[in-house]
């Protein structure tokens, strides 16, 4: 990781730090803005993914997944988005799935990276935090106000952690 | 490849090119000390920044992949470690990135590696370790690119040993890689270290065959895999066969340095000088082993009878610190910073001249004459 790259990577922590801070104090209010927030990221991901595989990927051998996923992206992020207007239970039932998926791709991750000696303890950290996390939003469900919080606890561990991991040395197979 | 090639079979591919013993160690000295000299080792000793001829892990950490950085990347990598076969390749599809990325494909016999050795001939030895570096790693290092970039660089699950059987051809074995440097690698089972997916396009993980892992330095190997320029077609990368012509090829290019009258030829072999030696050449490429080091340190002092000191990279840093400012060129490392600038110099003079900016940007339209200038100012 360059440095820039880890003076970014700060940035966007200290940004979710603040965000959580913020989702703490407007409580429920905050629910637009957390849809909101969540779908313009997927949406600039997969736009991202997609002028990448036009440009550069699509010659390249597998390159085809880039495409696949930035159409995910993509369709993740409008769904979302529609979510503005469905009844928030029906959007804590979708965050919370979400959250779970999230996790279960990280625990997968991690026990790849594990199968493979490469760095395995903090990803299987944030999966089973991620993994805790949707539980309880399933279970606090009638409370709205419960969940947000909880959410904005999340988002606060993910910035924890993205400014962790920014001053973490990362592996590097050289050339000679 | 790595010090067991540069160092130890360069210093035999000298011998019989008709070096002595001391020459031929300064020849292999400055082979191998391109793997060495990096940034942190010319602040060291005070040589000049703009020689550096590798980076070190550490640096690679921290290296920018903004445009600048990418330049600074692609410079000394493509310069000494994967020098593009082709810049004017055809490309039929593809953004003019991703054709400027392809043309930077490394490979053997190439314009550019004329003009490396051209460029080598009477500078001296150390100028002739470096060129043999350079041609040494365009076979081994075939099909990368010496820029960070997934498109090129990539290889994917379709990865294969080619284990050779008794009764003659080969049996398919599946390649493992394990992601931590620091992992042993088990030629027996198959494991080998490679680096980590990166989905960006100019990770530093993306560099080079760092995906491959070490396997293109390794000259026993033979493995089949589908690279990501390649079109879903298989390539067969045969290192036996390669590294035996890359040695060959430094013998006949050691003995043009010394002796050439004609025109450096390239796709040109001195065959006829390995042949006495070719079983012993083979039994050292061919056995299975991560380091050759040992047999070609007993073939090399088999062919002179005197011992070759292990490879030290604070050889002749004395030498040069001590020097004046006015002798400090004369000394070995003072013409190997030289040899090393103008080679960087050429070749990113000869990728700016293609019309792609991968190793620098040009700062107006390149001419004939500026492309002069730059080879002598840079």
């Amino acid at each position: 990781m360059t440095i820039r790259q880890r003076f970014q990577q700060v940035f966007v922590g200290v940004l979710m730090l603040a965000f959580g801070a913020v989702m703490i104090a407007y409580d429920e209010e905050s629910y637009p803005f957390i849809i909101a927030l969540y779908s313009l990221a997927l949406e600039l991901q997969g736009f991202r993914l997609i002028w990448y595989f036009f440009t550069m990927a699509r010659l390249m051998v597998g390159g085809k997944s880039i495409l696949y996923r930035g159409i995910l992206f993509i369709d993740f992020g409008v769904f979302t988005g529609s979510l503005v207007f469905v009844p928030q239970i029906y959007i804590l039932i979708y965050l919370s799935g979400t959250l779970a998926l999230s996790a279960m791709i990280d625990l997968l991750r991690s026990r790849e990276a594990r199968a493979i000696h490469s760095p395995w303890k903090l990803k299987t950290f944030q999966g089973a935090v991620e993994l805790i996390t949707a539980v309880i939003c399933l279970v606090f469900l009638h409370s709205t106000a419960m969940v947000v919080d909880i959410f904005s606890a999340v988002f606060i561990f993910s910035g924890v952690m993205r400014i962790v991991s920014a001053f973490r040395r990362m592996p590097v197979i050289t050339v000679s | 490849m790595q010090g067991d090639f540069h160092y130890y079979a360069t210093y035999c591919a000298a011998v019989l090119a008709g070096y002595t013993h001391d020459e031929s160690l300064s020849v292999c000295h400055a082979a191998q000390l391109v793997d060495h000299c990096s940034r942190s080792f010319l602040k060291k000793v005070g040589g000049p920044d703009a020689a550096a001829t590798t980076q070190l892990q550490l640096e690679l950490m921290d290296a920018r992949t903004d445009r600048l950085g990418l330049c600074d990347i692609t410079r000394i990598w493509a310069s000494f470690h994967f020098l593009p076969r082709d810049l004017y390749a055809p490309v039929k599809k593809g953004s003019k990135n991703y054709k400027d990325k392809y043309r930077l494909i490394c490979g053997p016999n190439g314009d550019l590696l004329v003009e490396t050795v051209t460029l080598a001939k009477d500078r001296g030895l150390a100028a002739a370790g470096i060129a043999m570096h350079v041609l040494a790693d365009t076979w081994a290092h075939t099909y990368f690119a010496g820029t960070p970039s997934l498109v090129i660089n990539n290889t994917g699950y379709h990865f294969y040993e080619l284990m050779p059987q008794e009764g003659g051809g080969f049996a398919r074995r599946r390649v493992a890689f394990s992601h931590n440097p620091s992992a042993k690698e088990d030629p027996e089972k198959g494991v080998y270290v490679g680096s980590v997916y990166q989905s960006t396009e100019n990770s530093i993980m993306n560099l080079g065959h760092g995906r491959a892992g070490h396997l293109p330095d390794y000259s026993y190997i033979r493995y089949a895999y589908l690279p990501a320029w390649g079109g879903y077609r298989e390539i067969i990368k045969d290192n036996p066969s390669d590294y035996e012509h890359a040695f060959a090829q430094m013998v006949y290019a050691l003995h043009w340095l010394r002796d050439g009258k004609e025109a450096f030829a390239a796709d040109t072999y001195a065959e006829d000088v390995i042949e006495p030696h070719l079983d012993t050449i083979r039994g050292i490429i061919d056995r299975r082993q991560t380091d050759a080091s040992d047999d070609w340190r007993t073939f090399g002092e088999r062919l002179t009878g005197d011992k070759i000191p292990d490879f030290d990279m604070d050889a002749h840093v004395a030498e040069y610190r001590n020097a004046g400012s006015m002798s400090k060129p004369d000394t070995f490392l003072g013409t190997f910073f030289d040899a090393a600038h103008r080679q960087k110099s050429m070749v990113t003079t000869r990728i700016m001249a293609s019309g792609s900016r991968l190793a620098g940007i040009p700062p107006r339209k390149m001419t004939k004459s500026t492309v002069h200038a730059v080879e002598i100012n840079d």
